[in-house]
């Protein structure tokens, strides 16, 4: 299963690699990493279809993780994708503008890696 | 006696039927001055026309008729009005007259002319008949004495007048001239007459002249007096009436003792009678004037009433209307006397005195004819021409002292006034100064607790951007500690991992997990650090006043605030965006700055252009359609992006002796009317309770007088603002 994971923190991607280590090597997941919202966008529009479920940080700087989740609610809808929101501030606005954009799960900061494991088997 | 009596009655029927009856004159037949006229009394015969031979003392009269010379009407005149006619009387002296026999005269005061024939001789001409072919001229009495007669007792004489006359033109009804003073026209005096009248003429002259002067003084003082004080009316009045007054006593004397000819005569007394009755006419006024102190319409009407009156009554002769006019000022006179009563004190008394007196007078005087008394001449003059004007004198007099009276009370008044002012002044200065005072002390005290408010504002200024970078912060800081927190559990997995593997033997599996933990550490360490320095930061921020002047990188600090800003709003707004593009110098030098005070001006200048931008955002809303009505906010502002997105802009540049920092962005702009105000302090556009107003102030003073350089705005309303920072490099020479 292919995870994209989108962030302005550079360093999510070697995180996420070592926390789901025994996933990759397992091929259980196959992680992406995309720096911003644009990025993001620019991967889906390359590898259509590839990912199907996207982690997305809410602040970054230019386009920010809700008009992303837009973005992809409205263009990649064959088929749409798990969207899951991460997020510091994690409050109910927030939650509540997500989940009317179309978010399909939430979850804040600091991420609780065994809970995000369980999601993402779920998904899969 | 029975002889005597019987022969004076035979004597008094031959006289009663016969012609020349001789009327025998005794000593009591004379009056009290001495003198006998003759013109009312005897057997006077008349025939007019004119013959010398009528002066005959044997002269039948039988065809002349009998008739007096007071009964001369001027209708016996001719066409011209010429009279000539002759008289004829026979006299003859008793006994009783013996002792007045060497001193007896005869006068005529009648303005015509007379030639007096005695026995048939010539003994005077009054005036010229015309005889020896003279003109006419009419005979002057006054001031003449009499004619000395030498008669004798028991001795007949026929006196035979040749009279003539002419009728007065300037009357109406044409009188004869001798017709008022008929009654002496044929006067014998005895030798008494001469002294009497001449005592009562030196006695006449002297109180004459005596008033005339009195009066004369009188009339320049009242005119004198009334033209240094032209406001005062009464004063003309008195003036007027006392001047009347002195005109009629002037002409009187003219026409009795001064006059030149009959013309002369009718002349003063015309204005004898004007003057007296003008006195007359304006006596109510002054009266009125005086004591009701006003002048009502009916009296105007009175003055031209009896002014017309005079006129038409002296030339018609009459006197009753005359009587009346006079009469009837007297009444009116005394009703505004009686009507003004209240007002008789002090100066009135002395002008309802000089009224009464001469008044009464006068109506005594007139009295006098029909009461068969008399009233000695001096008293007229004195009683009649001298009270009033006197009276006046004292009137003036007491009026000049009330008015000056009245004059210093006024002044002791508006003295007492001016000093009651004066205190009441004096008193309301202290007051003033003591609420002056008060004020100041007032105004001291709410200056001292503004200026405790104002540094607790620029405290709450300082604080509300302490929270604006707390929010900003808590971000900056939860990221990192994400990461070490994760780093550290993870490596925990790692070293589990790392003793299988090397249970398990697989050294290259080993090293790889090894050089992991390495590099988490190395991550651990990173963002440790990265945490502190944001709270150092923080602490910086927080600490005021202490700054000391560091070389600093403006790059790096505007990008930190930058960082710091734009978290702290997103922190508050999570659906906020904008599009941020840095243009920083890289030959930037490093210059001496409070970094953290050039920060708080960045963070505050960010703030607001980002403020503007959202601003921006959202007074576009409504201005797009057929959008998701669930995501109507966000769908405004991601449609509006592409097109304009909201952008902030940071530019530092190197300009040699300065730098210059720019902070745009694209928002609404600033108005005009408020441009002015933007950095003065408490100025603020943001909703109560979001803004101190004290941002832009502050920033002024840290860049201007903190640092020797400019802050500037440039905007432009729907276009966008820009703040330009100018800092010197060497900021010595600019502070």
């Amino acid at each position: 299963m292919k995870v994209l994971i989108v962030d302005d923190e550079k360093d999510i991607q070697p995180l996420f690699q070592q926390r789901f280590r025994k996933e990759i090597r397992g091929g259980e997941v196959e992680f992406e990493f995309a720096f911003s919202g644009e990025e993001a966008l620019e991967y889906l529009q390359e590898n259509k279809h590839e990912a199907v479920l996207i982690l997305s940080d809410i602040n970054m700087p230019g386009m920010s993780g809700l008009e992303l989740l837009d973005q992809i609610k409205r263009k990649f809808n064959q088929p749409p994708p798990v969207v899951m929101m991460i997020t510091a501030y994690g409050d109910a606005e927030n939650f509540n503008q997500a989940m009317e954009l179309g978010a399909d799960d939430f979850v804040t900061k600091p991420v609780d890696f065994k809970l995000l494991k369980e999601k993402i088997k779920t998904f899969s | 006696m029975k002889s005597l009596t019987t022969i004076l009655l035979l004597l008094f029927f031959v006289h009663c039927f016969g012609q020349d009856s001789t009327l025998l004159l005794s000593a009591k037949m004379f009056d009290e001055n001495n003198s006998l006229q003759l013109a009312e009394k005897g057997q006077w015969v008349f025939k007019k026309g004119n013959d010398l031979s009528w002066a005959d003392p044997n002269l039948n009269t039988a065809d002349w008729d009998t008739l007096r010379p007071v009964d001369l009407k001027a209708d016996m005149a001719d066409e011209n009005g010429r009279l000539e006619a002759w008289f004829r009387l026979k006299i003859k002296l008793d006994s009783s007259l013996e002792d007045s026999l060497t001193g007896m005269g005869l006068i005529s005061e009648v303005w015509a002319a007379s030639d007096v024939y005695i026995n048939g001789k010539l003994f005077h001409s009054f005036g010229n008949t015309g005889i020896n072919n003279q003109p006419f001229k009419a005979y002057n009495s006054l001031d003449k004495h009499p004619i000395f007669l030498e008669l004798l007792s028991d001795k007949e004489y026929l006196i035979a007048i040749h009279f003539v006359d002419k009728t007065a033109p300037y009357y109406w009804h044409k009188p004869l001239r001798s017709q008022l003073t008929l009654a002496s026209f044929f006067t014998i005096t005895t030798p008494y007459y001469f002294y009497q009248k001449t005592d009562i003429q030196t006695n006449r002259n002297r109180f004459n002249s005596g008033i005339t002067t009195l009066l004369s003084t009188l009339v320049l003082l009242f005119w004198l007096i009334y033209f240094q004080n032209r406001k005062e009316k009464h004063l003309l009045m008195i003036a007027l009436t006392v001047s009347f007054l002195s005109f009629l006593l002037v002409a009187l004397s003219m026409q009795y003792y001064i006059s030149l000819s009959y013309n002369h005569n009718v002349f003063f007394y015309y204005s004898a009678s004007l003057f007296i009755l003008l006195f007359f006419a304006i006596t109510p006024f002054t009266v009125a004037m005086i004591l009701n102190k006003r002048i009502p319409k009916v009296l105007w009407i009175f003055a031209a009433i009896l002014l017309l009156a005079t006129c038409i009554s002296t030339y018609f002769n009459l006197a009753f209307v005359q009587i009346i006019l006079v009469a009837s000022s007297v009444v009116i006179s005394a009703f505004y006397i009686v009507s003004g009563r209240k007002n008789i004190k002090g100066a009135n008394w002395a002008l309802v005195i000089g009224l009464i007196l001469p008044v009464s007078y006068f109506l005594l005087f007139i009295s006098q004819t029909y009461f068969n008394f008399r009233i000695p001449l001096v008293f007229s003059l004195i009683i009649f021409y001298a009270t009033y004007p006197l009276s006046m004198m004292v009137y003036v007099s007491i009026w000049f002292k009330e008015s000056r009276k009245a004059v210093e009370t006024n002044a002791q008044k508006v003295i007492k006034i001016t000093e009651e002012k004066k205190n009441l002044l004096a008193n309301q200065n202290i007051l003033l100064e003591q609420q002056v005072n008060e004020r100041t002390a007032e105004l001291n005290q709410s200056l001292e607790s503004l200026k405790a408010t104002q540094s607790q504002l620029i405290h709450a200024e300082k604080m509300a951007s302490l929270g604006e970078l707390t929010a900003g912060i808590a971000h900056e800081i939860q990221n990192p500690l994400n990461f070490v927190n994760n780093f550290s559990e993870v490596s925990v997995d790692l070293i589990d991992e790392l003793n299988e593997e090397i249970d398990g033997g697989n050294a290259e599996e080993v090293k790889a997990i090894s050089g992991d933990l390495k590099s988490n550490l190395e991550k651990i360490s990173h963002h440790g650090k990265r945490a502190s320095g944001i709270v150092k930061g923080m602490l910086e921020h927080s600490r005021t006043g202490s700054g000391e002047k560091e070389p600093t990188d403006i790059n790096t600090l505007a990008d930190e605030y930058l960082r710091l800003a734009y978290h702290g709003l997103r922190a508050k707004d999570k659906s906020f965006n904008a599009e941020i593009i840095t243009e920083f110098d890289k030959d930037l030098p490093k210059i001496n700055i409070v970094a953290q005070d050039i920060g708080r001006v960045l963070l505050n200048l960010i703030n607001n252009a980002f403020y503007a931008v959202s601003e921006k955002t959202l007074t576009g809303f409504g201005t797009l359609s057929g959008l998701d009505s669930q995501s109507v906010v966000v769908q405004t502002r991601h449609a509006l992006s592409p097109l304009n997105p909201p952008t902030v802009t940071i530019t530092t540049k190197n300009l040699g002796d300065i730098i210059e920092i720019r902070v745009k962005d694209n928002g609404n702009g600033i108005p005009d009317e408020i441009k002015d105000k933007i950095f003065q302090p408490f100025f603020t556009t943001k909703p109560t309770g979001e803004g101190t107003g004290l941002g832009l102030s502050l920033s002024y003073d840290i860049i201007t007088k903190g640092h020797g350089g400019t802050l500037e705005v440039h905007t432009k309303e729907g276009d966008g603002t820009e703040f330009i920072i100018v800092l010197p490099t060497n900021p010595e020479k600019g502070s």
